[in-house]
């Protein structure tokens, strides 16, 4: 890819990394904080961007999670334009906030290598394969921890028995 | 047999980038972060070796250092990238060595930063094109820049250089192309620093570097 071309695919992949943030922090700013300082990072580094569209998807995930790593350890970059998206995030409406929360609150019940993998399959759009990858670990570990992930899930969201 | 816990995973995924005002502020952040980038790479064009905090540490005079080989005040190095160049058409342009110490980096980024260097494969590193350029038009000949680049124009090229021009004796063509290379070798430290060390991004990292060329294949 030429440097347009990567700019292109760091710019595309924002709401991607937007919602990877989302989906791991507690509040708007920090999304938004994260999401900033992963796109500096990408910037700072584009020269290691791999030419590939799913490799570099894949890195660009992978500067966001070292991002969120050493969240807290830094201090946030808030100017105007990180600021903006945190206000726009703060009043945009949940999805879906009642059936979301039950499955959200099970989902962050979960060991967190358990819950790391789904949300990375069910959230971010990584296949199993990928997921593995970016966690670093053998594709085989990760089906058998999604399947056990799913397997406590479905136990936490089963209806509780009626009372006699 | 439908497997509804997908179905419910599905609507608890966060939609928020769809929302109009979310999708015009990240478009809005993801290009002002595009735009710092572009202007930090002309910024690099005019001054190179400072965009990326690099210490330099030059032994014997300027003119000294184009011409013969010297002692070396980097004794420890932690990549050594050695390098004959030619030009386009394959003419012996000069041999350069340089040396790279990463020693002035904080301790827990310095064996990242060591271990990046050890596992760089210098054959499929270009020497970065706009340092090439800058430091031509810093000697005044980018007219050359398709001399030392396969295909590049002097048009090509957005390079202003204002201050006193550099001494050509010192910037031989081998000079430049190796200044190039080592612009990329440290683009690649930096860059893996950094995804581990994000902290670090505001103060910059740097290393130490002694660069020495000759134009005389003799005397090495």
């Amino acid at each position: 890819m030429r440097g347009a071309e990567l700019e292109r695919a760091i710019v595309d992949a924002a709401p991607a990394l937007l919602g990877y943030f989302v989906h791991r922090v507690r509040n708007a700013e920090d999304a938004a904080d994260l999401v900033s300082e992963t796109l500096i990072a990408a910037w700072k580094s584009v020269r290691r961007m791999p030419r590939h569209p799913e490799q570099a998807r894949m890195w660009l995930f992978g500067i966001a999670r070292n991002v969120l790593r050493h969240h807290g350890r830094t201090m946030a970059r808030r100017d105007a334009l990180t600021m903006r998206l945190a206000g726009a995030l703060a009043a945009a409406p949940a999805t879906d906030p009642d059936k979301a929360l039950d499955i959200r609150a099970a989902v962050g019940a979960l060991p967190p290598e358990h819950a790391e993998l789904v949300r990375l399959v069910h959230w971010d759009g990584f296949t199993l394969e990928e997921a593995a990858i970016h966690l670093g670990i053998p594709a085989s570990t990760a089906r058998s921890r999604h399947a056990r992930a799913k397997q406590l899930l479905r136990e936490a969201l089963a209806p509780s028995p009626a009372r006699g | 047999m439908i497997d509804t816990l997908d179905d419910r995973l599905a609507t608890a995924r966060s939609a928020h980038a769809a929302d109009p005002a979310v999708a015009t502020a990240l478009v809005a952040l993801a290009d002002g972060r595009a735009g710092e980038a572009r202007r930090a790479r002309h910024r690099r064009i005019v001054i190179p070796s400072i965009a990326v905090g690099t210490v330099l540490a030059f032994s014997g005079g300027a003119a000294v250092a184009a011409l013969q080989w010297g002692p070396w005040d980097l004794t420890e190095p932690d990549l050594v990238v050695a390098r004959d160049w030619t030009d386009v058409t394959g003419a012996y342009l000069g041999s350069c060595e340089t040396r790279i110490a990463a020693n002035t980096m904080p301790a827990d980024a310095l064996a990242l930063a060591r271990e990046r260097l050890a596992s760089i494969d210098l054959d499929t590193i270009a020497p970065d094109a706009e340092v090439i350029a800058g430091a031509l038009t810093a000697v005044g000949r980018l007219d050359e820049v398709g001399r030392l680049i396969p295909g590049a124009q002097r048009s090509d090229f957005d390079v202003h250089h204002n201050s006193a021009a550099w001494p050509q004796e010192w910037y031989s063509d081998a000079r430049i192309l190796q200044d190039g290379l080592m612009m990329a070798v440290f683009a690649d430290m930096a860059g893996g620093v950094l995804e581990q060390h994000p902290e670090l991004m505001a103060d910059g990292i740097s290393a130490s570097e002694e660069t020495q060329c000759t134009t005389d294949p003799e005397v090495r």
